[in-house]
């Protein structure tokens, strides 16, 4: 029931780039600066990162573009009107299965890292669990109020972000961050492959699009929101290098935490940073969690119009939280991660820049 | 899916009832008894349809000269028996004297004539059936029959002992003013009335409650509120069928949108300068018969932390005061379930010194840190409870013998660790300090489901309950307005009335979350 | 919106049930590991045992003595209070546990056996290595990995080596402070009253420079008589961590001005006989490279070293400029003798780059540094072959709050 005109089921271009931000900022944030410094050896990574945030931002683009052709479409609708749709079928549960494995590689990391930080004793299996039942209350809830979350638990992350990098000024060690400039562009280049995959997580704006109060804002949402982890990625590399120097960054586990570990906060008012930044490093987790499960639901929905949402999540919940309980160590787990994200880059970069540039060809429009 | 069972079990039992409600005024409608033209007959019918009772005041007398009979009937206690003496019986034999004015001939009709001429009441009424004559007798009116006529004048003469205008009891202020709402509808009408003085002003009044009949006002000024909001607070209003209303809590419950939330989703208040605050904000305010605790409605978690204090101080006096309440929600939910998802999981996050001494007094404990939390604000809601029920005086030794006694006894016996008692204590100081009773309440209850979450996964679960919890409220609606609402959805331009209390010339616009029709509050901000 | 309320009870109920408190461990009931000291056993005896018992077990290629020292809460309280739930206890309020194996993970595991509370390391502040472990080729790196590893851990305690047995470090019962251990964390920031003891270093740090292969110092700690010393520093080949010998006090000093690590101490020197010592303010360093001729490189190193007079035995008046100009000479002289002592033993003797000029060179000349990185401080040891230079400049701020004592 709308009582008020505000109070309806739309979103702002301020919520399209806080939602983009958050569902950026996932698993990414705690280990790309290792696998950038591997490759990269420096400092110099930095300058993968503003590569790769700007094929990003150019592909983010791209995709905004398409998904305001149409602002009255769903996915699967203007899939359909794009490629007949059988074609727009298939994408469309593609998609609805990428998202799916998505929440369930995030569920588990969260997983991972709370039992190698938080706890000893306590399975990964009701780790993940307890939180995947969170965001199935989430999903359950209305759509908008799920992205409302983000607006709430965003500013909270960055806060914490921030005050980690603030009292860890005192530790950087300009020794750590010199020279700059050596790495060769090959290096960067490969590094900013790396962090591409750190990136990943905006194509929501596919589907998020047709929620929008003005949808030609899509594009320009898009960039901005890519802008905060772009910036945030840049600071916490650098700091990351500054504290630890890149020798020491390539082999830790999770740089990010390290980094939270290292920090004293003056005054003595906690001990432990880094439980803290986790915990609340779960919000973030959190909701990029539940914007994939909404988006599983609503892809594979899209398809199956006449089954009801309540029965998508009762089907699709057990799903994840076994595929989350696949990978048997951390190995497979990360590799687990980086297959999933070439699929995604398939199938929800490549093949919807193919669907634009049909539908430019063909001239064909959403209408109003 | 509670939800649907309850939505399709209310909509059944509402139908149901209106189905009951119709059948019976339909009854009612070819049942009614129009009045006789017998004086004993009323009056008869009078004493049986209401058994005679001993509060039943009956005054026959005559009417000098024309001899004719007439009488008042009213309930004793119900009416300002001053009233009807001075104004009513003593009058009519006064002016109908022969010394007063010309009786009119029989065949003329004395009760224009009396209403005319001789009754000098504002209110009056005629009233031709029996029903309508027993329903205003019960509410207070006095009903004058004249022999011979078939109508009945309902004097308004409604005057029982009330309670005086007293401070309220439950929202004490160092600044504001000090009269509160009483238990008489009309006193508290006037009491509103008196701060907003807007022909604008509308008291929409009904009657709840089959039996009870308890007089109801939905109040609001017309081109602020949104009609939305008004017309959907009367439509759950008029959805009510229940026999008795005995409190505003009946309302509450009826219309709020979500009855499995602990959050309160109706604000309640004694204060009639709160309420008419709020009628200038663009909220609905409803008065029942019978307390003094009005409700307003929508309401979000925000307007349910503040309090008028907040805008009568300065305002960095009255953003501290805020940002203090806010912490102050947090502590009271959380301190409990922090203490155990340190003290149980996470030492590691207690500066070292601490952690010692903490470990060095638990020593002995024989609980686990959970338990040893469970018992302590288990105790404190009971002192809490009890000191409530108790007789004021009585009730402040218990807090004090509850609060010193019991924690330093349990302490010195071991049962407990002091650290505990400190934060047992903080946690009972916050929920005070947060201004609405009943989000206190909430706040308390709560704080049971984040000590279970951390007493099982530590900072995980207060994490995860934190989460559970918002994700709770950001679904919440208070008749349609979301309860988060200048968070979220960001309502940017609210802000300066939220965590922090601007400056009062900063507030030239009505605030947003409420879609008020007439939007500006000052034309032009303050001039100088 | 509540849809799934009902679905969510039954499912924390479910998650309530199963988990039960797999991770609770009660306050009290963990023991808090506040030291760490680790040793080489001094016998075979433990050896010959496990060996006698398990022949075929895996075994390491070293035994380690390992000693924890827990932290024994009631102990830390006063009992003159009386309350406070815990039975008055008169012991010590820490606990030292020693114990003998091939792992550290094994050792920390068995003190299950033999205490109540099992070790807890979040609260770790100081691991103390002995000079033997040290020196043992290999062993330093192998002993660290426990505690770099286990996410328990933090990066921030502190990492000293002793003289001698490091057990004996962590025996000591300070006036001061109730655990030893806090008591050497302590002692061990007091960096800004004396230049003989080199800043804390965090086993962070510690990893840092093993990983990049950079040779480095940690701090000496010496136990006698119940109180510990820490002065002085241990060098570290970068290559193979391994430690080569100690520096003295003096030659720590002169390190420290190289390094630019002194913000306190003091500096004495004498004038006519008579002694005038320098309170150290603080210091400033700047590094100057000559690296054209790779197998003899020019090192400049320029040491600003500001202070005040704390004490004078010679009667001077320091209101003259003539005189505070000569004292400044000589207390930079001063600066100079103790650098160079510092570099003819880690130059000359130990051959070993704990002065950063490695660092100094990645730094500034990258390219050249890859070609140099095998050959530094070892291998053809371009570093021992280099000519460094120290140049000292003091700036006496003010002469103190009187000019003189007494007129002579």
């Amino acid at each position: 029931m709308n009582t008020l005109p505000y109070a309806d089921q739309k979103i702002g271009q301020k919520e399209m780039v806080f939602i983009v931000a958050n569902v950026v900022i996932g698993v990414g944030i705690l280990t790309f600066p290792r696998t950038l410094a591997a490759k990269t050896g420096s400092i110099d990574g930095w300058i993968s990162i503003l590569i790769s945030g700007l094929v990003a931002s150019v592909i983010g683009w791209l995709l905004g573009k398409l998904a305001s052709r149409f602002p009255a479409n769903s996915f699967f609708e203007y899939a359909s009107l794009i490629v007949s749709r059988p074609v727009a079928q298939v994408i469309t549960f593609l998609v609805g299965i990428y998202f799916l494995l998505f929440v369930s590689f995030e569920a588990r990391a969260l997983g991972n890292i709370a039992k190698q930080y938080l706890f000893t004793t306590t399975p990964v299996e009701v780790i993940t669990l307890a939180f995947l039942l969170i965001v199935q209350y989430a999903v359950a809830g209305t759509r908008i109020a799920l992205l409302r979350l983000n607006m709430l638990f965003f500013p909270i992350v960055l806060l914490i972000s921030a005050v980690v990098q603030l009292y860890s000024i005192q530790m950087l060690e300009l020794d750590n961050v010199r020279p700059l400039f050596t790495t060769g562009l090959g290096a960067l280049l490969q590094g900013s492959k790396e962090v591409n995959l750190s990136f990943s997580g905006y194509e929501v704006v596919l589907f998020y699009t047709l929620l929008m109060t003005r949808a030609e804002d899509a594009p320009k949402a898009v960039v901005k929101g890519l802008l905060i982890p772009i910036f945030l990625y840049l600071t916490i590399y650098i700091f990351v290098i500054g504290v630890f120097s890149a020798e020491v960054v390539k082999n830790l586990t999770y740089p990010t935490i390290e980094l939270a570990k290292d920090v004293e906060v003056p005054g003595g008012f906690i001990e432990r940073v880094e439980s803290l930044f986790f915990t609340i490093w779960i919000m973030t987790i959190f909701n990029s969690c539940t914007v994939f499960f909404d988006l599983a639901i609503f892809n594979l929905g899209s398809i199956f119009p006449n089954v009801r949402k309540f029965t998508w999540l009762l089907i699709i919940s057990p799903l994840v939280y076994m595929i989350s309980l696949w990978p048997q160590n951390l190995v497979q787990f990360f590799s687990l991660g980086d297959q999933l994200v070439y699929f995604g880059i398939f199938i929800t970069y490549l093949v919807p820049i193919l669907l634009l540039l049909i539908a430019k060809w063909r001239g064909v429009r959403g209408d109003e | 899916m509670f939800r649907r069972v309850w939505e399709k079990w209310k909509n059944e039992a509402i139908a149901s009832c209106r189905k009951q409600q119709s059948s019976h005024s339909d009854q009612q409608a070819s049942n009614k008894t129009p009045l006789s033209e017998s004086l004993q007959e009323n009056l008869d019918i009078i004493k049986q349809r209401l058994g005679n009772p001993q509060d039943l005041i009956i005054r026959p007398f005559l009417i000098d000269n024309s001899g004719r009979a007439c009488a008042v009937a009213c309930i004793d206690g119900l009416v300002d028996s001053e009233l009807v003496h001075d104004k009513v019986v003593k009058h009519i034999q006064l002016l109908m004297s022969p010394a007063g004015k010309a009786i009119p001939a029989p065949d003329e009709d004395i009760m224009a004539f009396m209403l005319n001429e001789v009754l000098s009441i504002i209110e009056v009424k005629t009233g031709t059936t029996m029903e309508e004559v027993l329903d205003a007798m019960l509410v207070g009116d006095t009903a004058f029959f004249v022999d011979g006529s078939h109508t009945t004048i309902l004097i308004d003469s409604r005057g029982w002992e009330t309670r005086g205008i007293e401070e309220p009891v439950s929202e004490g202020l160092v600044r504001g003013p000090r009269d509160g709402f009483n238990e008489n509808i009309r006193d508290n009408t006037v009491r509103i009335r008196r701060r907003v003085r807007d022909p604008k002003l509308r008291f929409d009044a009904t009657t709840v409650g089959r039996r009870s009949k308890t007089d109801l006002i939905v109040a609001y000024i017309e081109d602020i509120a949104h009609p939305n909001i008004v017309n959907e607070i009367k439509r759950r209003i008029s959805t009510i069928d229940i026999d008795q209303v005995e409190e505003s809590g009946y309302i509450e419950q009826w219309i709020e949108d979500n009855f499995l939330s602990p959050f309160p989703q109706v604000q309640n208040t004694e204060r009639p300068d709160k309420v008419a605050s709020a009628l200038f904000q663009g909220r609905v305010a409803i008065i029942l018969d019978g307390t003094p605790m009005v409700l307003l409605a929508p309401v979000t978690l925000g307007i349910m932390l503040h309090s008028p204090e907040d805008f009568y101080e300065r305002w960095m006096v009255g953003s501290l005061a805020r940002v203090l309440r806010y912490l102050a929600s947090y502590l009271a939910v959380f301190s409990p379930a922090l203490y155990i998802a340190l003290v149980t999981f996470h030492p590691g996050l207690i500066p070292s010194d601490l952690a010692f001494s903490i470990a060095a007094t638990r020593d002995g404990v024989p609980f686990p840190a959970a338990v040893e939390s469970l018992i302590m604000v288990t105790t404190m809601e009971l002192l809490q409870e009890a000191g409530l029920r108790l007789p004021k005086p009585i009730g402040q030794t218990v807090g004090i013998v509850g609060g010193l006694v019991i924690g330093e006894a349990a302490v010195s016996a071991g049962i407990v660790s002091p650290v505990m008692v400190i934060v047992v204590a903080i946690t009972a100081i916050a929920s005070f300090a947060i201004p609405s009773y009943n989000l206190a309440i909430a706040f308390r209850m709560i704080r049971f489901g984040a000590m279970l979450a951390a007493a099982m996964f530590g900072l995980y679960g207060v994490v995860l309950a934190f989460i559970l919890i918002v994700i709770h409220l950001t679904n919440l609606t208070s008749i349609g307005v979301p309860y988060l609402a200048p968070l979220a959805p960001q309502l940017v331009s609210d802000w300066k009335d939220y965590i922090l209390r601007a400056p009062i010339t900063f507030f030239k616009k009505r605030p947003d979350m409420l879609q008020t029709k007439d939007k500006t509050r000052m034309k032009a901000g303050r001039s100088q | 919106m509540s849809k799934s309320s009902a679905r969510l009870l039954v499912s924390v109920l479910s998650v309530s049930l199963l988990s039960g408190c797999w991770d609770q461990v009660q306050i009290e009931e963990r023991g808090f590991v506040v030291g760490v000291g680790i040793d080489l056993p001094s016998s075979k005896e433990m050896e010959r045992q496990a060996e006698k018992e398990a022949p075929d077990k895996p075994k390491g290629k070293r035994r380690y003595l390992v000693t924890h020292q827990f932290v024994v809460p009631g102990g830390l309280v006063s009992n003159s209070q009386g309350g406070g739930g815990s039975q008055s206890s008169t012991g010590d309020p820490f606990q030292n546990l020693t114990s003998e194996g091939d792992s550290l993970f094994e050792i920390s595991r068995e003190l299950a056996v033999r205490t109540s509370r099992s070790p807890f390391y979040q609260h770790l502040k100081v691991v103390i290595v002995s000079e033997e472990v040290a020196k043992s080729p290999n062993t330093f790196a192998d002993v660290l990995d426990y505690f770099l590893r286990d996410p328990d851990l933090r990066r921030t305690s502190k990492v000293m080596i002793s003289k001698g047995k490091a057990k004996p470090v962590l025996e000591v019962k300070p006036k001061t402070e109730k655990l030893p251990s806090l008591y050497i964390n302590s002692v061990a920031e007091n960096t800004d009253r004396t230049a003989r003891m080199i800043p804390e270093v965090r086993l962070g740090e510690v990893h840092e420079d093993m990983i990049n292969e950079f040779s480095f110092v940690l701090p000496r700690i010496v136990a006698a008589n119940n109180e510990v010393k820490v002065a002085g520093a241990a060098v570290f080949q970068g290559q193979g961590n391994k430690m080569i010998g100690f520096l003295g006090e003096e030659e720590t000093e002169g390190l420290n001005f190289l390094l630019g690590n002194v913000q306190g101490g003091l500096l004495k020197t004498k004038v006519k006989d008579n002694l005038v010592i320098f309170n150290i303010q603080g210091t400033k360093r700047t590094i100057k490279a000559d690296v054209r001729d790779k197998k003899r490189m020019r090192f400049q190193f320029f040491i600003e070293c500001e202070g005040v007079i704390a004490e004078s035995f010679e009667r001077l008046d320091f209101m003259e400029s003539r005189i505070m100009d000569n004292l400044q000479k000589t207390i930079a002289a001063e600066i100079e003798r103790l650098s160079h002592d510092a570099i003819r033993k880690v130059q000359k003797k130990m051959k070993t780059d704990v002065l950063e000029l490695g660092t100094y060179v990645k730094q500034t000349h990258p390219d050249l540094w890859k070609q140099l990185k095998e050959d530094w401080d070892h291998g053809r040891n371009l570093f021992a072959s280099s000519e460094i230079e120290v140049k000292a400049v003091v700036y006496i701020r003010n002469g103190g709050s009187v000019n003189r004592t007494e007129i002579r």
